[in-house]
């Protein structure tokens, strides 16, 4: 019996302690970004670069969903003629815009989040660590594709319904629309790859440890 | 594996550094903005003006201008006359007789002129063929009165009575007319005294004015001045001495015997012809000032001696109308008055003398006396005309009327019903403002034509209006809107304060009001009787984008109207040549000649030279009798008032529309 639990117990279980609140902090700076990036698209960047581009999104939503018209409106079409009407209708067009805009990008943020919480707790046991490290960036490398498919996803649905029928676009309608798409995933593979669980992440392992 | 992640984060910020320099080309975009955005200048509808409306007459201050010439009262100023002043047979006394208990159809009117206007204030005023010229009272009156105050002492000297009783007329005249008030240099001209003092223009004068008159009086009677009176003077007659001193700010009645308008046209060193009462009309500004006047045209009885008929100053007088003598037995029954035409202007604003006429004529419809004819009856009185017998017949009270004011024509514009304005582009109507639409084609903006139709309305009045003489039609940018200047999406760039600005993207587009050249010409114009329609061309070339206020307008000239006479003008006038001067003075002087010795009046002349035809008279033939029941000149008199208020040019068409200039 003795020699059966030397046998079997080749080294004592290492546990080793995380940094939570560096973790926390890689969170916060990652996941952050793109929320700010998205409050200057639509605070500052559209104002000054994309001022009366809006696409009427509600009328295209209702246009492919019809059963949507019990929560969306179109803005109205102003009678010919009639300056002050169609700038009213422009600005109620904007606000319908900026708010999907918003919807959207903050939908595809906690999705993201979410899908990279799953798979962090997912991994976070610290039995098996080296097989489980291995399982890990399996499943990483499948989370990343799913949060970027599901960024894409979102991001298809906001070209389809509104960045197409915007006439003259530029760089500037791109970057607005889409740079959150392109940083939540990103967010994402940086808090997994330098903020993981301490059960699989290490000095100069694939995910590092803070 | 670190030296290789260093290099790629090198070589992406390489590729981020780079790229800036493209962002610009990347954020340039080719979109235009939507010209819709902006607010079309305000326009204000015009407020269509209201006319003033006078109330009754009972409000209006009225002068009533008495003609007290000689003619007017029968009165022969020649006392060495073969006709006596006052027989049996003959009368003096003219429109104003007096016989018994009888009187003139005149007086019946001016009472009923006073009737009418009871309530007003009214001043009677006495206008002859005496004269107080501006050097007369500027010695006697006042040293360095103007121009103004002279007319106003003058009129106040004029003056015969304030707020008079309908009797006033009563002393006028009587069966002698000796100092009536149709004589010349009557004491009736100073009545200073007989008014109230405060009632005058000038009361501080009143002494200097009564004493002054007494002086004019004393002077004619002995013949020491002849500037005193208008002798003989053809552009020197009682109508002209009232409307040269009239009070343009009451409304003035003027009476008027025709037979005391000598001459209405003079003709200058120059060889110019002058319109006398045209003239003085336009100098006094009667129809700039926006008055009207009325003609009157009566049928009233006379009896009396004419001295003169027109410019012709007659040696013994015609006789019209005489008292009903029997010379078997001696005794006079009644009187034998004639017909005869007399005047009466009526000028003032178009409201009084629409009021004061109304008025009148309920008076006159009501009056009993009017009612009556009067006249010879049943062959008791003949003469010639035209060679030929004719037996006077009775006759009645008759008037013709007609109001003469400057020609006024509803102007054109686009709240006018039935305006029209058409193109091939777009064209909007809000209230009464049309807008055209002009987008390029193929990114230019094309020259096009708008047609403009104009329902021409028919003149004011009596008047005939030809469109077709439309003249200097002229289109101005009044106002334009117009990109000036496209400004970064910053806070802090400029914009002006009273420009409209469009957003897109980074870009401000400024639009601010300019005074642009106006982009549209009148192209061409015709007229079929109902509707002028003009094509207007728009020069593409120098179209901008935004909005252009166009202003059309036409002026029409004063040719372009035409009086519709009435035809009792024409019926009432005749004419005065020379020759028929000539001929009634030379036969009237070879009667003072032949016949003044006799103590008798040959019977051819005892009325209106007789009633035979073809007769001769010391072997000359004997001229046409005057028409005296006619207005001599009348129909050139009004020629010259419809002449005084015709305007040289007359706006017309003032059109606004709006032209928008769109980029897409």
């Amino acid at each position: 019996m003795q020699s059966d639990s030397i046998r079997t117990r080749k080294r004592p279980l290492r546990t080793h302690a995380g940094n939570p609140i560096a973790c926390l902090l890689c969170y916060v700076c990652a996941f952050a970004l793109p929320l700010i990036w998205q409050t200057a698209a639509t605070g500052i960047l559209y104002p000054q670069k994309l001022a009366a581009t809006a696409p009427d999104v509600n009328a295209h939503l209702l246009k492919a969903v019809p059963g949507l018209d019990r929560w969306l409106s179109p803005a109205a079409v102003p009678a010919a003629g009639s300056a002050f009407s169609l700038r009213e209708m422009l600005a109620v067009r904007e606000q319908h815009w900026l708010q999907t805009l918003t919807v959207c990008a903050f939908a595809a943020w906690g999705l993201t989040l979410l899908v990279q919480l799953v798979w962090r707790f997912a991994n976070s046991s610290p039995l098996f660590s080296a097989k489980r490290t291995v399982r890990a960036i399996r499943t990483y490398r499948l989370t990343m594709l799913s949060a970027w498919l599901l960024n894409a996803a979102i991001a298809a649905g906001i070209w389809y319904f509104g960045v197409q029928h915007i006439t003259g676009r530029t760089l500037w309608d791109y970057l607005v629309s889409f740079g959150v798409y392109l940083l939540n995933p990103l967010a994402a593979a940086f808090v997994s790859r330098f903020a993981a669980s301490p059960a699989i992440s290490g000095k100069h392992a694939f995910f590092k440890r803070l | 594996m670190k030296k290789a992640a260093l290099w790629m984060m090198l070589a992406a910020l390489l590729f981020v550094l780079c790229s800036c320099a493209q962002l610009d080309e990347l954020s340039q975009s080719d979109a235009l903005p939507d010209l819709r955005l902006l607010v079309q200048p305000f326009y204000e509808e015009p407020e269509t003006a209201e006319k003033d409306t006078e109330t009754a007459s009972s409000s209006m201050r009225l002068d009533l201008w008495l003609d007290a010439s000689q003619t007017m009262g029968g009165v022969n100023p020649n006392e060495e006359s073969m006709y006596p002043h006052s027989s049996r047979k003959y009368r003096e006394g003219g429109f104003h007789y007096r016989y018994q208990h009888e009187t003139g159809m005149y007086e019946t009117l001016l009472r009923c002129m006073l009737s009418g206007v009871e309530g007003s204030r009214v001043r009677l005023l006495r206008c002859g063929n005496e004269r107080l010229p501006d050097k007369y009272l500027l010695d006697h009156i006042k040293r360095d009165a103007t121009a103004e105050e002279l007319l106003s002492i003058r009129r106040d000297m004029l003056t015969y009575a304030i707020d008079p009783l309908p009797s006033i007329f009563e002393g006028f005249s009587g069966e002698k007319m000796t100092d009536s008030f149709y004589s010349l240099g009557t004491p009736q001209m100073n009545r200073i005294s007989a008014v109230n003092r405060r009632q005058l223009e000038n009361p501080d004068y009143a002494s200097s004015m009564e004493k002054t008159l007494e002086q004019q009086i004393h002077a004619i009677s002995r013949g020491y001045d002849e500037s005193l009176i208008a002798a003989g003077n053809d552009s020197d007659y009682p109508l002209l001495y009232a409307l040269n001193n009239l009070d343009l700010s009451r409304l003035s009645v003027i009476t008027c015997d025709p037979a005391s308008i000598r001459k209405l046209t003079q003709t200058d060193d120059n060889g110019d012809v002058r319109a006398l009462v045209q003239e003085l009309l336009t100098e006094r500004g009667v129809f700039e000032n926006g008055l009207s006047v009325g003609l009157y045209a009566f049928t009233l009885d006379y009896m009396g001696q004419m001295s003169s008929f027109a410019s012709a100053d007659l040696t013994e007088p015609l006789l019209w109308g005489r008292l009903n003598y029997n010379n078997y037995t001696g005794k006079t029954d009644g009187h034998l008055v004639m017909p005869r035409t007399l005047l009466a202007l009526v000028i003032g604003r178009a409201e009084q003398v629409n009021a004061f006429t109304a008025a009148f004529e309920r008076q006159l419809a009501a009056s009993d006396t009017l009612k009556v004819p009067r006249g010879p009856q049943k062959g008791e009185l003949t003469y010639t005309r035209n060679g030929q017998t004719v037996v006077q017949e009775p006759f009645g009270f008759e008037y013709d009327y007609t109001v003469i004011s400057r020609a006024t024509v509803e102007s054109i514009s686009q709240q006018t019903e039935g305006v029209t304005l058409t193109a091939d582009v777009p064209v909007s109507l809000s209230g009464s403002l049309y807008t055209v639409t002009l987008a390029p084609v193929a990114g230019v903006q094309p020259d096009r034509t708008l047609t403009l139709s104009l329902p021409v309305s028919e003149a004011a009045g009596s008047m005939t209006l030809d469109a077709e003489q439309l003249a200097n039609v002229q289109l101005a940018a009044e106002s334009a809107l117009l990109w000036t200047a496209t400004l970064s999406n910053q806070p802090s760039s400029v914009i002006p304060e009273e420009a409209q600005t469009i957003t897109l993207r980074d870009k401000v587009y400024v639009f601010t009001p300019q005074q642009p050249e106006c982009p549209v010409r009148c192209q061409a114009l015709s007229y079929d009787g109902s509707a002028l329609t003009m094509q207007l061309k728009v020069d593409g070339k120098t179209l901008q984008n935004g909005y252009y206020r166009i202003r059309l307008t036409a002026d029409l000239p004063g040719e372009s109207l035409t009086w519709n006479t009435p035809a009792w003008i024409s019926e009432r006038s005749t004419t005065v040549t020379n020759e028929q001067v000539a001929a009634w003075e030379s036969f009237t002087e070879v009667l003072a000649r032949y016949e003044r010795d006799r103590n008798y009046i040959s019977v051819p002349f005892q009325h209106a030279w007789g009633d035979a035809e073809n007769t001769t008279y010391r072997g000359e033939n004997v001229p046409e009798f005057p028409p005296v029941t006619l207005a001599p000149g009348l129909s050139a008199l009004v020629s010259q008032l419809q002449s005084a208020a015709h305007p040289r040019t007359m706006p017309y068409i003032s059109f606004v529309f709006d032209l928008f200039v769109t980029n897409q």
